[in-house]
């Protein structure tokens, strides 16, 4: 190289610094389909590992107040409060081996949790700082359950009237419903042949979109479906998801948003996305998935495209439009944020 | 060096750069979604392949090498009609790290025997009875499938011609699942009836790494060459079962499962 050259390396250099972010800023990996495309970020917890370490990420919720809760079975710390820029705030919980469900519902204006803990085989009800307020035992009076082991609640939904649902999602996938003092009223779903039935009752929400028939949607995780029940718990219709093994639904607005465990086509092999649909059902896009398609109005098989995530088990959609996504047994991650790019 | 390699140069270095001061993610991409009706055919198969991921593209190759993005665009389907076809497959798109690569073998199926006999499955993995082991079905790896049959134990099958045939090979299709305890068979024996003697004859064999640790879950084709067959119509296969699962698994020292779906007879 010559001198002459060295000068011009050292202009294009320096121009490069101002110049080459801007371009690749412009170029970073984009995820998602049509109106529904998001930027990630898989650096977004501030977290310290040695200080406040996570095992399974299992689900996350926003609070009034505008902070991230995550929620791991790691019980040095069951409970992450972050803020939306990744920083710790606080933890809490020891006592939650099984963490595997978390529900923020607004009680008459206070911020209150509901964790459903698979090992305790327990629904716990708490203050948004730890403090217990209510636990409930198995459903002996549902009189399906031989024993407290039997009952596996992973999810549960409360309604505006404070209604619990508690999912049976790695038990005998029955929907106990509750009334909001703990008082068991009935129970539905449960395995068998028909489309009212569940396998793998994994999540359970509230969809409020239509104010005049307000619904429940479960997921049937192992039979790649949501199902759609009435408040009483009557079966009403299937969503079919072909090729997802969709975790629970989460709504925000028109849609309905969806961590995919992982894609059928590619069992056990760190194969998930996120789905997202619009509010007549129809999946619109997938984040680290195959661009959806629908031929006669049947959607086509689903899977990975991108391997952005390993297993995604939850994902939180914050006031802002933002999503966080939350991993089961991708290596102790930290959850990951996405903007959405419009 | 000229001012274009410097340019570009400089520009792969201050992207690194970039990339890792600014902790930018470079993901992989998937492997496809790959659609055939089985891995065995009689005379041909069509393989179609499918990846909805804007501006990727699925390579191919039929020679057991690893695609790369000067091998064949999979846009169309594919058929097969040799004996053994290895289908190797990847994806490549701009801005992501080309996929794994994802082999599936094909074979074409041989001769069938006139009567089959062997023992009865597991309850859990009966599959669609005897008739599975020669009815051209098979090759995914969801041990769940109809088309697996399931063994705790060693298998004994006997097989009548009708007419007297020399086999030259004979190809067994196994699944190896060894988070589900299923390792190939530890051994394989083939026998002739042999007809001066009247009494098994001993004419092949084989013996599978079947403790060998393997994460992936497939496909393992036990192929057993006969170079000194002879001409008889009955013919009777023994395939050990793994006895004891080996001592880095969860399940050391129990029994292996064996899963079986085809014979191909040469």
């Amino acid at each position: 190289m010559n001198r002459r050259s060295f000068c011009l390396n050292t202009a294009l250099g320096t121009a490069g610094i101002f110049l080459v972010p801007k371009v690749l800023a412009d170029h970073g990996v984009i995820l998602g389909h049509n109106q529904k495309k998001y930027k990630i970020s898989t650096r977004w917890s501030q977290a310290d590992v040695a200080r406040n370490p996570v095992n399974d990420c299992h689900e996350m919720v926003q609070d009034s107040r505008g902070r991230i809760l995550l929620l791991t079975n790691e019980t040095r710390n069951n409970v992450l409060i972050y803020d939306k820029n990744g920083k710790m705030l606080e933890a809490w919980g020891t006592e939650y081996p099984g963490a595997h469900g978390l529900t923020l519902f607004n009680e008459n204006g206070t911020d209150v949790l509901f964790i459903c803990d698979n090992q305790r085989h327990q629904v716990i009800k708490t203050s948004i700082d730890g403090r217990v307020l209510m636990t409930l035992d198995y459903p002996k009076e549902a009189e399906v359950y031989a024993n407290r082991e039997a009952y596996i609640p992973t999810e549960t939904a409360i309604a505006p009237n404070g209604d619990i649902y508690a999912a049976d999602g790695y038990g005998q996938d029955y929907i106990i419903h509750y009334d909001a003092n703990g008082r068991y009223i009935r129970h539905f779903g449960g395995r068998g042949e028909g489309a009212e039935y569940l396998k793998n009752a994994h999540g359970v929400c509230l969809d409020l979109r239509n104010p005049a028939q307000p619904s429940l949607i479960v997921s049937s995780r192992e039979q790649n479906a949501f199902k759609r029940y009435d408040l009483e718990g009557n079966y009403l219709s299937t969503i079919a998801l072909p090729g997802a093994w969709v975790c629970r639904p989460v709504i925000k607005g028109d849609y309905l948003y969806a961590a995919v465990l992982q894609s059928s086509s590619r069992p056990w092999q760190k194969s998930g996305f996120v789905t997202i649909l619009d509010r007549n059902d129809k999946v619109v896009s997938n984040l680290g998935g195959s661009e959806p398609f629908y031929e006669n109005e049947v959607l086509g098989e689903m899977y990975q495209t991108v391997r952005a995530f390993q297993y995604p088990h939850d994902v939180c959609i914050d006031d802002e439009e933002n999503m966080y996504v939350a991993q089961w047994n991708s290596g102790k991650v930290y959850p990951y944020k996405l903007e959405p790019v419009v | 060096m000229s001012k274009r390699t410097t340019q570009i140069i400089l520009t792969v270095l201050l992207s690194a750069t970039y990339s890792v001061l600014h902790g930018q993610d470079t993901f992989q991409l998937a492997p496809p979604l790959l659609k055939f009706p089985s891995i065995f055919f009689e005379k041909s198969v069509q393989v179609s392949a499918e990846f909805r991921q804007p501006e990727s593209s699925i390579r191919y190759t039929l020679n057991g090498w690893i695609p790369t993005e000067e091998s064949p665009v999979f846009d169309k389907p594919v058929s097969i009609n040799k004996p053994v076809t290895k289908l190797s497959v990847r994806t490549f798109a701009k801005g992501f790290l080309p996929s794994e690569m994802v082999q599936v073998n094909f074979y074409r199926m041989g001769k069938k025997a006139k009567t089959l006999r062997a023992p009865l499955p597991h309850p859990k993995y009966l599959g669609t009875g005897n008739d599975a082991f020669q009815d051209g079905l098979g090759g995914n790896t969801d041990h769940n499938s109809k088309t697996w049959l399931g063994y705790q134990d060693s298998v004994m099958i006997e097989l009548e011609f009708g007419d007297k045939t020399a086999l030259e090979q004979i190809m067994i299709n196994t699944l190896e699942s060894q988070n589900a305890w299923i390792f190939q068979p530890s051994s394989i024996s083939v026998y002739g009836w042999d007809y001066l003697f009247g009494r098994w004859r001993p004419i092949g064999g084989s013996r599978p790494d079947s403790a060998e640790r393997q994460p992936e879950v497939r496909c393992a084709m036990q192929t057993v060459n006969i170079p000194k067959s002879i001409k008889t119509d009955r013919y009777r296969l023994i395939i050990r079962s793994l006895q004891e699962i080996p001592s880095w698994h969860p399940g050391k020292g129990k029994p292996a499962w064996l899963f079986i779906d085809e014979l191909i007879l040469h």
